[in-house]
C-alpha cells in the first residue's frame, strides 16, 4: 500500500479530533475550530507551487531530454496549488466573517494571496496561449520558477511588514508556538491528512498524464 | 454545534474518498490495458 492511502484513515480522524476532541480556543471560540482546515490547506498550497517550481528547475537543467511529462507535473502541481490557495482564501473569509464581520476588508494577508493567486492564473493563460509554440515548456517553466522564487514574499514577508488584523502566525516572532497540546496535536494531524491529500491527488493527476502522453505517443506512431 | 459540522464535513471526505478510490481503480485498470497493448 502507497503511503498517500493513508489518508483514508487519517482525514476522519483529523475531523473527529478538529471538531470533537480539540477545545475552542479561550477568546475566539467554537470559530477557532477552521483554523485546523485553514492552515493545512495554506501549507499544502505553498507545497504544490514549491513542487511546481523544482519540477521546472528540472525541466531546465535537462536541456535536451523529454520533458513533456515533467511539463504536465509541474501543471499539476500548480492546478492543486491554485485550489489549495482558493481553499484558504475561502477558509479566511469564512473566519473573517465570524471574527472581524466582514469576508474581506482588504487585510495585506488577503491582499498578498490575492496577487498570488492572480500570478499563477496567470500561468494557465500563457501556458495554454503556448500551445502551438515548441518552447512552451521552458518558457512556461521558467514562469513557474520566477513564481516560485516571488511566492515566499507574498506569503510570509509581506504580511509581516505591514499591519495586518490576521492572527499571530503559528511560528511568531518568538519562534513558538502559543497552543494548547491537544490543539497542536489535531493541527498536526490535519496537516499531516492535508499533505497526504495533495501527494494522492498529485499522484492520480500525474498517472492521468502518462496515460494522455503514452495514448498520444501510440496515435502518433501508427 | 460542532458535531453537526463534523457530520456535514464528514459526508463531503466520504464524497471525495469514494470519487478517488473510484478514479484509482479505474486508472489501474487502464494502466494494464495500455501496458498489454
Amino acid at each position: 500500500m502507497k503511503i498517500h492511502k493513508l489518508v483514508y484513515i487519517l482525514m476522519p480522524l483529523a475531523l473527529y479530533l478538529a471538531f470533537i476532541w480539540a477545545p475552542p480556543a479561550a477568546i475566539l471560540g467554537e470559530a477557532s475550530r477552521i483554523l485546523y482546515f485553514h492552515v493545512p490547506v495554506a501549507f499544502v498550497s505553498v507545497i504544490a507551487f514549491v513542487t511546481a517550481g523544482i519540477e521546472s528547475i528540472i525541466i531546465i537543467i535537462q536541456k535536451n531530454k523529454n520533458s513533456l511529462l515533467r511539463e504536465e507535473k509541474a501543471y499539476n502541481a500548480t492546478l492543486i496549488g491554485l485550489i489549495f490557495s482558493v481553499l484558504t482564501l475561502v477558509t479566511g473569509a469564512i473566519w473573517a466573517n465570524l471574527n472581524w464581520g466582514t469576508y474581506w476588508n482588504w487585510d495585506p494577508r488577503q491582499t498578498s494571496i490575492v496577487i498570488l493567486l492572480l500570478i499563477y492564473i496567470a500561468y494557465f493563460s500563457l501556458y495554454s496561449a503556448l500551445s502551438d509554440n515548441e518552447n512552451r515548456g521552458k518558457i512556461s517553466s521558467v514562469y513557474l520558477i520566477l513564481a516560485m522564487i516571488i511566492m515566499p514574499v507574498f506569503v510570509f514577508i509581506i504580511p509581516r511588514v505591514y499591519d495586518s488584523l490576521h492572527p499571530d502566525t503559528l511560528i511568531n516572532a518568538d519562534k513558538k508556538m502559543y497552543l494548547d497540546p491537544a490543539m497542536k496535536i489535531t493541527l498536526f494531524v490535519s496537516t499531516a491528512a492535508f499533505t497526504l491529500l495533495y501527494f494522492y491527488i498529485y499522484n492520480i493527476m500525474n498517472r492521468i498524464s502518462v496515460i494522455k502522453i503514452k495514448i498520444q505517443e501510440k496515435h502518433h506512431a501508427l | 454545534m460542532p458535531s453537526e459540522v463534523m457530520t456535514v464535513v464528514l459526508v463531503i471526505w466520504f464524497g471525495i474518498a469514494l470519487f478517488l478510490y473510484r478514479i484509482d481503480r479505474k486508472l489501474k485498470k487502464i494502466e494494464g490495458e495500455i501496458n498489454e497493448l
